[in-house]
C-alpha cells in the first residue's frame, strides 16, 4: 500500500462525506437529518484519518529512500497538505460551534483537491531536497501559509453557498435547504478571522526563513508579493466589515474575490510568473 | 495656519484613505509582479524601491498613527471600569439577557450570584443605583477584557515598526557579494545594486569548501565553507557556514548562497592522475600530472609513458562525435590520455572526474586510469548583508502576529446585574450579557453562568 493509493482512496472517501452533508442538509424530516448529521460528522473523521496516515506514510516512505524529510516541499505535497487542512480546520469549526451547515462545501474542496492532483498528473516522486530548502523554518512556515489558505477556501465555499441561496429564491423557491444568511455571514467572517492571522505568521515565518537562508527578508519577488497582495485583499475585507459595516452580499463577494488571489498566489505565480520562490 | 494643519491631519484620520493606499499599492504591486514579461527596459524598472512606491508606504505610515493618536480618547474611555447607573429596562433590551425569581433572603441571593460569577473569574462590583429606583434594587456590574480594546494598537503600530525598519534598513544597511577561492582573503565585496565595491572594516578568509551529495546520487546534498574574520591579519572568529546557516559578525552576515568550481588552467595547474590495476581496486602509482609531459608508467625498463593531451571543463560529444565543451563551467571535467609504448602510440582515450568508472574509447591499456582535480579550484559564493532595520522588523512583526490573535479572540464582556427585593413576591433577578466582539462564546458563557445561577437559586428555595 502506497501513500499514492491511500490519497486516491482519501478522496474518495471525501466524495461519499460530501453526498451525506448532501443528504443531510437536504432532509425535512428533522431526526432523520439529526441521525445523518452524525454519520456525514463520523464519516469526515474516517475520511481524515485516512488521509492523514496516507500523509504520515509519505513522510515514512521519504526515510526508505535515504531522503528522510516531511512531505511538505512540493505541488503534489502542498496539494495534498492544503486538501487535508481544509477538512481539519472545517471538523474544528463543526466541533466548537456545532454547524453542520457548510460540511458540503469543506469535504467536496477538500475532495477537489485530491482530485487536481490526478488530473494534472503533478509528479509525485519524492526528490531529495536542494540545500535552500534544508530547514525547520520550511515546515513552519508552509504549514502556517497552507492553514490560511485553507481557512480561506472553506470561507469561499461558505460565501458560494450564500450566493446559491440567493439564486435559489431569485427562482422563486421559498424554502431551500441552506441554512440562514445571517449564520453564513458569520462563518464567513469567522474563517477570515481565522485565515487572515494564520497567513500573517505564514508571510512573517516566510521572512525569517528568507533571512537565514539568503541574508534577505523580503526581495518583492512574485510568490511574496501575491501573498501580500492577498494579505491587503483581506486586510481590506476587515476594514470594510469593522468600520463600514459590510455585511452579506458584500462581504461574501469580497470573501470569494479573496479567494482568487490565494489561488492566483499559490498557483498562478509557480505556472506563469517565475523566480527564486518556484518551489511549490 | 492651525485650521491648515488640522484639515490635513483630518485627511489622514480616516478609514476611507487607509483603504484607498491599500488598494492603490495592491494594483501597483500586481503591476510590478507583471513587469518581467515586459521588454527589458520596462522589465528592468525598480519599481519597489521608487521614490512614490515607497511614499504609499510612507503616507500609510502616517495614516495608521494619525489613526491611532485620534481613537486614544474613545478608546480609553470604553475601557475604563464602568460605572454609570442603569435601569432595569436596559438590561432587559440587551442581546443576552435573563430574569429569575428567587426566595430568601435577599443577601444570600446577592452572594450565590457573586459565587457563580466568581467560578468564572468575574468578581462583581456593586453599583450606585439610579436615582428613580427603589430603596430595595441593588445594581451590581462586572467586567473583563477591558485591556483587549486596546488590541488594536498592537496590530497597527506593529505595521509602522515593520516599515520604520525596512527604512532603516534600506538608509544604513547593504547587500553584496564576496567571491572566495579556498585560501584566499578579501576585504571587498560587490554591490548588484549601485554596482560599485564596498570596503569592509574587516577581511575574510575561506580555509575549507566541501560537497556533499546524497548519497548514491550526484544531487547536491549541503554545502559547506570554513569561514575565517581576520582584524589586522588576526583571526578573530571562525564558523562553518552552510546555506540557512551564516556567520554573523560586527552586524554583518555573511551568507552561504552559492558555490562554483574555477576552470582548471590547463597551461599552469596539474592534477591527480592514479593509474590502477584493470579492476581499479589496487592503486599502482599515483602522478602530479601536467599537461602535455609524458610520465613513464612502471618501472623504466617498461618504456609506457601515459600524457595528458586534451582537457574540456563541460565534456559533451555531438553527432559525428566531435568533443566540444558545453560551458566554461566544470560541470563535466574530463580529459584525454594517450598512451604510448616505445614511443610507439596504443592507446587514446577520455577519463572523466565525475565518472571515474568510465575509460572512453580505451582499447588495448590493460590499466584503470582515474584524475582528480585540485580541490583547491572550488570558491565559494558568499551574499553579504548588514540591516540594522531587522529587530525592528522582527519586533514588529511578531506584535502583529500576537495582536491579531488578540482582535481576534480576546472580547470586552460586561454583565449587568439587578437584583431588587419585590416583599412578599420574593427576589427579582435580572442579569444582561454584553460583548465588543465573539458573540458566540459570550453565548455560551452566558448560558453557563445562568444555569448555575438559577440551579443554586432554586435549590436555596427547598
Amino acid at each position: 500500500m502506497t501513500s499514492d493509493k491511500l490519497f486516491g482512496l482519501s478522496m474518495i472517501l471525501y466524495l461519499i462525506t460530501f453526498l451525506f452533508y448532501l443528504i443531510y442538509l437536504v432532509s425535512r424530516n428533522k431526526s432523520v437529518a439529526g441521525k445523518l448529521g452524525y454519520v456525514a460528522t463520523g464519516f469526515a473523521w474516517f475520511s481524515l484519518c485516512v488521509h492523514t496516515i496516507a500523509f504520515i506514510l509519505r513522510w515514512v516512505e521519504s526515510y526508505r529512500l535515504g531522503i528522510g524529510r516531511i512531505p511538505l516541499t512540493n505541488m503534489y505535497e502542498s496539494m495534498v497538505f492544503f486538501a487535508w487542512s481544509i477538512m481539519a480546520i472545517y471538523l474544528i469549526l463543526e466541533y466548537r460551534y456545532g454547524f453542520r451547515a457548510v460540511g458540503v462545501a469543506a469535504s467536496l474542496l477538500s475532495a477537489l483537491g485530491l482530485g487536481i492532483i490526478s488530473l494534472f498528473k503533478l509528479p509525485q516522486q519524492i526528490e531529495p531536497l536542494v540545500p535552500a530548502l534544508q530547514s525547520n523554518w520550511l515546515t513552519a512556515h508552509v504549514i502556517t501559509c497552507f492553514l490560511g489558505y485553507a481557512a480561506f477556501a472553506i470561507g469561499f465555499g461558505v460565501s458560494a453557498l450564500f450566493f446559491l441561496k440567493k439564486l435559489i429564491h431569485k427562482a422563486g423557491f421559498e424554502n431551500d435547504f441552506l441554512p440562514p444568511e445571517r449564520l453564513l455571514d458569520e462563518l464567513n467572517y469567522k474563517t477570515i478571522a481565522i485565515g487572515f492571522p494564520m497567513l500573517t505568521i505564514g508571510i512573517f515565518t516566510g521572512a525569517v526563513w528568507a533571512d537565514y537562508a539568503w541574508g534577505t527578508y523580503w526581495s518583492w519577488d512574485p510568490k511574496e508579493t501575491w501573498s501580500l497582495i492577498t494579505w491587503f485583499v483581506y486586510a481590506l475585507f476587515l476594514h470594510f466589515r469593522l468600520t463600514r459595516g459590510w455585511r452579506g452580499t458584500k462581504s461574501a463577494l469580497l470573501s470569494i474575490i479573496g479567494f482568487f488571489f490565494v489561488i492566483f498566489t499559490y498557483w498562478g505565480v509557480n505556472y506563469l510568473l517565475s523566480g527564486l520562490h518556484s518551489y511549490a | 495656519m492651525k485650521r491648515r494643519i488640522s484639515a490635513i491631519i483630518d485627511i489622514f484620520w480616516s478609514v476611507k484613505l487607509t483603504i484607498t493606499l491599500l488598494i492603490i499599492l495592491a494594483i501597483v504591486s500586481i503591476i510590478g509582479t507583471l513587469l518581467p514579461l515586459f521588454p527589458s527596459q520596462i522589465a528592468k524598472y525598480p519599481l519597489y524601491s521608487s521614490w512614490w512606491f515607497i511614499t504609499l508606504l510612507f503616507l500609510l505610515s502616517i495614516n495608521i498613527t494619525v489613526c491611532s493618536w485620534k481613537k486614544l480618547p474613545p478608546i480609553r474611555a470604553s475601557a475604563l471600569p464602568y460605572r454609570k447607573p442603569f435601569a432595569r429596562s436596559f438590561i432587559e433590551n440587551l442581546e443576552h439577557s435573563l430574569t429569575f425569581r428567587f426566595n430568601g433572603s435577599r443577601d444570600g441571593v446577592i452572594k450565590m450570584i457573586s459565587t457563580a460569577f466568581k467560578l468564572h473569574r468575574y468578581p462583581i462590583v456593586p453599583l450606585d443605583p439610579p436615582a428613580a429606583a427603589t430603596a430595595d434594587t441593588k445594581l451590581f456590574i462586572t467586567e473583563r477584557g477591558n485591556l483587549s480594546r486596546y488590541s488594536f494598537y498592537l496590530t497597527h503600530i506593529s505595521i509602522v515598526l515593520i516599515l520604520l525598519g525596512s527604512l532603516l534598513g534600506s538608509l544604513f544597511g547593504f547587500k553584496g557579494y564576496l567571491q572566495l577561492a579556498v585560501g584566499e582573503t578579501k576585504q571587498k565585496l560587490f554591490q548588484q545594486k549601485t554596482l560599485t565595491e564596498l570596503s569592509l572594516p574587516f577581511a575574510v578568509r575561506c580555509d575549507d569548501f566541501q560537497l556533499i551529495y546524497y548519497q548514491g546520487t550526484n544531487k547536491i546534498k549541503d554545502y559547506l565553507c570554513q569561514l575565517v574574520v581576520l582584524e589586522d591579519g588576526k583571526a578573530v572568529k571562525k564558523k562553518q557556514i552552510e546555506v540557512n546557516n551564516p556567520l554573523s559578525y560586527q552586524g554583518i552576515r555573511f551568507y552561504q548562497s552559492s558555490y562554483g568550481q574555477q576552470p582548471f588552467n590547463p597551461h599552469t595547474g596539474s592534477l591527480k592522475l592514479e593509474i590502477s590495476d584493470p579492476s581499479g581496486k589496487e592503486l599502482i602509482q599515483e602522478i602530479q600530472a601536467r599537461m602535455d609531459t609524458p610520465y613513464t608508467i612502471g618501472s623504466e625498463n617498461q618504456k609506457m609513458t601515459v600524457e595528458l593531451v586534451n582537457f574540456v571543463p563541460d565534456f559533451v560529444r555531438d553527432e559525428e562525435g566531435q568533443v566540444h565543451s558545453r560551458s566554461q563551467s566544470m560541470n563535466n571535467p574530463a580529459v584525454q590520455l594517450k598512451i604510448q609504448e616505445d614511443g610507439e602510440l596504443i592507446d587514446q582515450f577520455w577519463i572523466f572526474a565525475k565518472f571515474p568508472d568510465i575509460n572512453m574509447g580505451k582499447k588495448k591499456s590493460p590499466l584503470h586510469f582515474e584524475i582528480t582535480f585540485p580541490a583547491g579550484n572550488y570558491y565559494t559564493g558568499l551574499q553579504v548583508v548588514k540591516d540594522p532595520g531587522i529587530p525592528l522588523v522582527y519586533l514588529g512583526g511578531i506584535i502583529l502576529c500576537i495582536g491579531l490573535f488578540m482582535i481576534f479572540f480576546w472580547s470586552h464582556r460586561r454583565y449587568y446585574i439587578i437584583v431588587e427585593q419585590q416583599d412578599s413576591a420574593g427576589i427579582s433577578v435580572v442579569i444582561g450579557a454584553k460583548t465588543n466582539k465573539n458573540r458566540m462564546a459570550l453565548r455560551n458563557e452566558f448560558e453557563l453562568i445562568t444555569q448555575i445561577i438559577q440551579k443554586e437559586g432554586s435549590a436555596d428555595d427547598e
